[in-house]
């Protein structure tokens, strides 16, 4: 009788562990184009939107192309055969949640990720965003910038091909103080 | 749910009484996939033309004078309790129903106070048209296409005008542009500019591919935008100008998409 009633509450509380568990796994934010490194991941305990980087000239990192996944959705199989693929960073200081004025640009980066070779001004918002360039049958290509995909304020869903420009969820970036930066 | 369908509802009142409401083609909100790989492969020499359609210059700017600004905030005042009480449940909103009347009166006497005398608000104004018209948007725009494809594209054969006989044209115009605002007596406003690419067969004209795309400023006084001879104005039309080539070459040559969506023409 007793081990039926253990057997019972043990089953209820291994099933109410595994809703809270399964409810709770942490899985990266939706995204459009390559996202950073290490992902932004939502959940229960979402990452905070915007990344804090302990230097002024901070190594950013990025997933590399083509993914699995790009590979998987490319039904033709025209992406197993993408050459030369290279990419692109653009970053712009934040003016009221927006890109601002451009203040770094780089294109035809080998491998996706890229250390600053010019220091950002400290205690500042930026947003950033990469994509690939590549060649596909000879003609050059690109993938679409990258942005994350999150409800907006003006409550509008999520869309990486809305014809607004510029576009709204290019990542964010902070830089430290100038006291805080390393190696200052 | 309730609550977010009154105020849905509160606040669509609101939008279509202050004649802020006006249709939108759903072509304008989201682009179409971009053109195939088998589309691209015969674009061959490309001429780049302008758009035959005239140029919308827009401007909605400050209320002009007194009466306007009491018009303005009276609409305002009569409708912001009935969309504040929506967010309490069914009966706020007949509790801002029973204040809208206070609120109009309210509103109307801010409004009129608030607003900018007419002969000011016209001289902005005109500051601004003369600005936006020095702009030659049409010409600027067809450069910024031209200097970005050849950048950004160089596989692509650009024809010169009137030489060779194109395979393709890409037909670019300025839909409409000029500084946009929201309903409020004095509201800063947005430089903002509409383009509407067609890419079309050389041989028939047949229309391949089209889209259109927006580019929206950051807000900003019409004191601002008026400064200097109209400064930032020019500024903001050259960014606009670049991004929107930009990202209009990308759609059109270069941007592949490896999703469901990309692969709908492919």
């Amino acid at each position: 009788m007793i081990s039926a009633r253990v057997w019972m509450a043990a089953r209820y509380w291994a099933a109410l562990l595994f809703l809270v568990t399964g409810c709770s796994v942490a899985s990266p934010l939706p995204a459009a184009g390559l996202r950073p490194l290490p992902l932004l991941m939502g959940g229960w305990i979402r990452d905070p939107i915007t990344r804090k980087v302990d230097s002024l000239q901070p190594t950013l990192q990025w997933e590399t192309f083509p993914r699995p996944e790009d590979l998987k959705a490319d039904t033709d199989g025209r992406l197993a055969d993408a050459r030369s693929v290279t990419y692109e960073i653009r970053i712009w200081r934040a003016d009221d949640g927006a890109p601002g004025e451009l203040v770094y640009a780089r294109t035809g980066l080998a491998e996706p990720a890229h250390t600053l070779d010019t220091p950002l001004a400290p205690d500042t918002l930026y947003l950033w965003t990469i994509r690939a360039r590549f060649d596909l049958d000879g003609q050059p290509r690109v993938t679409q910038w990258a942005v994350l995909l999150l409800v907006r304020s003006d409550g509008l869903r999520p869309d990486a091909r809305r014809t607004l420009l510029p576009p709204s969820g290019y990542y964010e970036l902070k830089t430290p103080t100038q006291a805080d930066a390393r190696g200052s | 749910m309730y609550q977010r369908l009154t105020l849905v509802l509160a606040v669509a009142v609101f939008l279509t009484h202050s004649g802020c409401a006006a249709a939108v083609d759903p072509r304008h909100l989201r682009l179409p996939p971009p053109p195939s790989e088998a589309m691209r492969s015969q674009v061959g020499v490309v001429r780049i033309t302008a758009g035959s359609s005239a140029t919308d210059l827009k401007f909605v700017g400050p209320a002009k004078g007194a009466g306007e600004g009491a018009m303005r905030g009276s609409m305002l005042g009569g409708l912001g309790p009935i969309a504040l009480g929506a967010q309490l449940g069914p009966g706020g909103v007949m509790a801002g129903i029973l204040l809208a009347p206070v609120g109009a009166v309210v509103g109307a006497v801010a409004g009129a106070v608030r607003a900018e005398p007419t002969a000011t608000v016209e001289e902005k104004e005109a500051a601004v048209r003369k600005t936006l018209g020095e702009l030659k948007i049409q010409e600027e725009f067809l450069g910024c296409v031209t200097r970005a494809l050849r950048e950004t594209s160089p596989q692509i054969m650009v024809a010169d005008s009137g030489t060779e006989s194109p395979s393709t044209i890409l037909e670019v115009a300025i839909e409409m542009f000029g500084l946009d605002a929201g309903c409020c007596i004095n509201p800063p406003l947005t430089y903002v500019v509409t383009e509407h690419t067609r890419l079309l067969r050389g041989s028939d004209g047949a229309e391949l591919y089209g889209h259109w795309l927006t580019y929206r400023a950051r807000t900003r006084p019409l004191d601002e935008w008026v400064a200097q001879d109209g400064t930032l104005l020019k500024e903001e039309a050259g960014r606009a100008c670049t991004s929107l080539a930009e990202w209009l070459v990308d759609e059109v040559f270069l941007l592949y998409l490896p999703t469901e969506e990309g692969q709908a023409k492919r």
